[in-house]
Parts: structure tokens; sequence; C-alpha cells
């Protein structure tokens, strides 16, 4: 089964990322010792105007002189919640994501979500993986309850990842 | 044990019934960063141009392609370094010239004004997103009006809130602990309430912790000092309070108002900018 | 159909040679235009060309640049102290705070004691920035009824 997955994996050629370059080779320029210097790349002083008008000044690769934002941490509601004027600015409106959110947002938004879950509806095929019951019983509540305000660090004792050294 | 905790605690309630007040420090955190010092400033300006010595030429043939507009206009910007001439005497130097730079120097590139500042006439400044960067002012007006009741001064530095009591001493606020009401409220939220009644109910605040930062007077009268920061909205001094005027102040105009005994109680609790 | 053959030939016996100015001459190497890239996007973080001549400073250079870091060392010194003596001072006070709150009024203590774990810092307090915003400070605050 997995090895059949996989092969149908490769088969498909998913990923087309990285394609092979050879690169002619050239000889190895040694650094003798105490010779090393490190990598100061060239920077350009930028100002970056956040979306409420205040100014940083930053450094940057890029050949540009002055950056503007129009949404950031500035007028998201998230980071601005007693405020009633934010004018919401989308910057990504009508890209990919939108287009998802589009057609997805009934799943992962928080009010109505118990109603439209698909999780809920697909109680049928329960019966036909039981083993698949264990994992839906952490459901997206849960995970809303974590993001809640008054969430608390578990503090339990035990043990929690100790290091151990390598027998050798 | 128990039992005797209880005893003394009875005893010392019923003895003397201590006058517990809430005080608070309620402070705006800087907007912009802190004015730098001579020394810090000198400092910074050298080491920037350490760095720009050493700095690697700009890769120009990676940001911009061979025979793009953007090239062109780049190019044209740029002041080329004085390359070398057989039989020329150069007085600093012979130059040394790779990739279009002088490599005993630091290298200066200039970037292309862009061509939206030259085309904006028609365009309302405040929309256009392309519109040059122009930043705001550092002070602002309550600086130079010297509005002390104004949340806009003094945008550098943190400031406190104070008020001035019918005596004519400015101090922090206090609210004095609800002694009848049954379960006696901590000192925190006492303050924050204290702070609505106080200053009208249109103020958002986080206070830091309900523990309190420092302590005023002796076991007889205690103010107990809670830390809280102001998010948004305005302290408004209420007409029926018990204090006449308010003000923001930053560490060092507190210690022109108050006492010398009181700020040096308190000066450890204060931010310096 | 000789006549045909004879012009058919004639090219090839004259090669022409065609100049174009500018073409270079030197090749470094036939790359192609995938290598060609990669190595431009290589030589972007590679020193070579890039690095600018080494720093040499006179003695007497030297000696200020090593004056210069001397004194900012003791001025960071200096402000480290200040720091941790502040907050010293502040440790001694809530210290001595609690103490008193403790012998006053043992529930007040129990309520300015309890644990705070889970608390959040307030996300709408900003970072400082180098220039102020448009609207510096939001008054026009209405406490949310719940």
């Amino acid at each position: 089964m997995l090895s059949f997955l996989i092969a149908k994996r490769f088969a498909s050629g998913a990923y087309h990322g990285a394609t092979q370059v050879s690169i002619p080779k050239r000889p190895l320029k040694k650094i003798k010792l105490g010779k090393a210097r490190p990598a100061i790349y060239h920077k350009f002083d930028v100002q970056v105007e956040l979306s409420d008008g205040s100014v940083i000044t930053r450094r940057s690769q890029f050949p540009k002189a002055q950056i503007r934002l129009i949404q950031d941490q500035r007028n998201n509601p998230l980071w601005n919640q007693s405020r009633d004027d934010l004018v919401v600015v989308d910057a990504n409106a009508g890209g990919r994501l939108d287009k998802f959110k589009q057609k997805y947002d009934s799943v992962f938004s928080f009010e109505n979500a118990p109603s439209k879950q698909p999780a809920a509806e697909a109680k049928t095929p329960v019966q036909e993986k039981p083993e698949q019951q264990d994992d839906d019983e952490f459901g997206m509540d849960d995970y809303m309850s974590l993001l809640n305000d008054n969430a608390q660090q578990v503090q339990s004792g035990g043990k929690l990842a100790t290091k151990k050294r390598d027998k050798k | 044990m128990r039992f005797q905790l209880l005893a003394s605690r009875g005893v010392a309630s019923a003895s003397k019934p201590a006058k517990i007040k809430a005080g608070l420090i309620l402070s705006r955190i800087p907007i912009v960063t802190p004015d730098l010092t001579t020394l810090e400033r000198q400092y910074y300006e050298y080491q920037s141009e350490l760095e720009r010595r050493l700095m690697w030429t700009f890769p120009q043939y990676f940001y911009f392609r061979k025979g793009t507009l953007a090239e062109k206009r780049f190019l044209a910007a740029q002041k080329g370094p004085v390359s070398k001439q057989p039989g020329v005497w150069f007085p600093k130097g012979v130059p040394d010239i790779k990739h279009n730079r002088e490599r005993s120097l630091k290298q200066e590139v200039s970037l292309p004004q862009s061509s939206s500042s030259e085309s904006n006439e028609g365009v309302s400044k405040k929309d256009d997103i392309s519109r040059p960067v122009v930043p705001n002012s550092r002070l602002t007006h309550a600086d130079e009006s010297n509005d002390v009741q104004s949340l806009e001064r003094k945008l550098s530095s943190t400031l406190y809130l104070l008020v001035k009591s019918g005596a004519g001493k400015w101090a922090f606020p206090s609210f004095p602990i609800a002694t009848e009401s049954a379960p006696k409220q901590p000192l925190h939220v006492t303050a924050e309430l204290g702070l609505r009644v106080l200053g009208g109910p249109n103020i958002n605040t986080w206070s830091v912790s309900s523990t309190p930062a420092g302590v005023l007077g002796d076991s007889q009268a205690a103010e107990f000092l809670i830390k809280s920061h102001i998010i948004s909205g305005r302290f408004e001094l209420q007409s029926k309070s018990q204090y006449d005027e308010f003000a923001w102040l930053t560490k060092n105009e507190i210690q022109q108002r108050v006492d010398n005994e009181y700020y040096q109680a308190l000066s450890c609790l204060l931010a310096d900018d | 159909m000789i006549s045909f053959r004879q012009a058919a030939l004639k090219p090839a016996r004259q090669p022409v040679l065609q100049f174009a100015r500018g073409k270079r001459t030197k090749t470094k190497g036939n790359l192609t235009p995938a290598v060609q890239r990669v190595v431009t996007q290589l030589s972007v973080m590679s020193a070579s060309r890039k690095q600018p001549k080494m720093l040499k400073l006179s003695r007497e250079d030297f000696i200020k640049h090593q004056t210069i870091q001397n004194c900012w060392a003791v001025h960071q010194k200096e402000l480290r102290e200040k720091r941790s003596e502040q907050l010293r001072l502040q440790y001694k006070s809530t210290e001595k705070a609690m103490e008193l709150l403790a012998q006053l009024d043992p529930t007040l203590f129990e309520a300015a004691n309890a644990s705070e774990a889970g608390k959040r810092f307030p996300l709408e307090l900003k970072v400082p920035t180098e220039y102020p915003p448009n609207q510096i400070w939001y008054h026009n605050y209405k406490p949310k009824s719940e």
C-alpha cells in the first residue's frame, strides 16, 4: 500500500521545483588560516512607512529607498481590538488565498463553525473506519479554546523531553 | 498554628483598623524611539560608516536585468569612480577598481528617484499609494503649546498621570479600599475602578500585576502602588472629585512638582525616558 | 543544369565574413541560459571580486578606534549597572510592600499574591517607531459592553 502510494507520487512528478543544473567546476580558492572575512552584503537604508503613517528605518539589500506598507499590525483588527475607526485593507484581495477563503471560509470561521463543520456531517463513514474516531475527538473547538485569552499553560510536572547523551 | 494565625489576624484588625489605599501609577509608554545622546549618535554614525566601508560591492547585475529601462535609469544615476590612467599621479593612491567600485573606499550607490514623484500633479496626495514617504514630526502641537493634559506630548518618553489635590500637592491618584463590602476587592481592582470614577469610563488600561510595586506610608496609613498602562481612550477629570487638576508628566517634571521625600520613595519605580 | 549547380556551389567557395560590433570574441565557456542564471545567483552570494580592501589602520587611527570602542563599552556598562540597580530597588520596593500588606490585611495579601499564570501582554501596546503615526492617540475609546 505504502509503496504503491510512493510510486504513484513519484510517477506523477508533482515536484518540478529543482531541475538539475551542472555548473562547470572551478578550482576552489583556498582561504588561509586567519584570513577569513565575514560576508557583509551591500545594504541600503530603507524608510518603511507603516499603514498608520509611522516611519521606521531599516536596512535592506534590495535597491529601494522607501517602502510603504498597506496592511500590517497597525491596521489589523486583532492588534487593535479597542479601535472602531480602522479601515480594514486586504492587500491580497482577489489573490489565491482570497479565492480559497471564499470557498472554505465556513470551515474556519469561529461563529458558525459547529453548524457547518464537515466533521459533523461526516458521521456516517465513522462506522467504516473506527480507528479514526480517536483523531476526531480533539476537534476544531479544542484548538479554538487554545486561542482564547484565558488559556493557561499546562504546568504539570513529569518528564518532558529529557536530553540523553548518545551512547558512544 | 492555623488558629494562632487567625487569632493574630483578628487581634490586628480589631485593635487598629489600618487605613489602606490603593495608589495607581498610570503610564503612557513611549510612542517614538528615545532621543539619542550625542555620544550614541556619533558612535552609531561611526559604526555605520565602518560597515559601509567594509560592505561588498552592490551586485547591480542581479537586481537590474541587462538592457532594461530600470538598468539604464540606475546607471544614469551613478557617479562612477576615478579609473587608473597611465602616467597620472594619484595623490590618494592608485585606483583599484573592480565591478565599477573603488575597493579602498565605501561604495556610494545613488538610487534613481522614482518616476511617480514627478507625475503626481493631478492625483490627490493622500490617496496616492506611491507618494514619497514624508515622516511626521517627532514634536507635536502639544509640545509646542506645552499642554500637560495631552497624551500626545513628549512622544519619546514615558508619561505618568499625576493629580493635584485641594491642598495644592501633586501626587499619584489614590483610592481608599472600601471596608464595608464583605468580600474585599483586591488592590488592582480598587485602583482600576477608582480610575474610572475619577477620569470617566472611556479609558482602556492594562494593569501590569495585582502585586503592588511599592508602598508609601507606614502601618497606620499605607498607600500601595499598582502599576498600569493606558492603551487608548482619554482621562477627563470628573467635576465632583477630590482632585483639582491632572497632568501627564515625565520623570523629570514629576521631580520638579512633588516633594523631595515623595520623589525619593518612588523614583526607582519610574522610567527615566 | 550545369549552370544551376555552379550557382549552388558558389557561396561555399567564397565564405562571407560578417562583423558584428560588440560581439564577444572571448567566450567564458558556452553556458546555457539556465546555467548562466545559476552562476549569476551564486555570484551574488560569493565574495569574489566584490570584497573591498582590508581596513589597514595606521597606529594613530588604531588607537583612536580602540578609544572609541572603550568609551562605548564604558557607556554600556554604566547603562547596564544603572538598569540592574533600578531593578534591584524595584524588587526591594515590591518586597517591602508585600511584607507590609501581609501584616496589615491578609485577605488583600492573598489577592495580591495570587498566581497570574496565563495573563498576557496586551496586543495593543506598540513598539516605538522612529517617527510618530498620523493619528498619535486614539481618544474615542468606548468600553465594549459584554
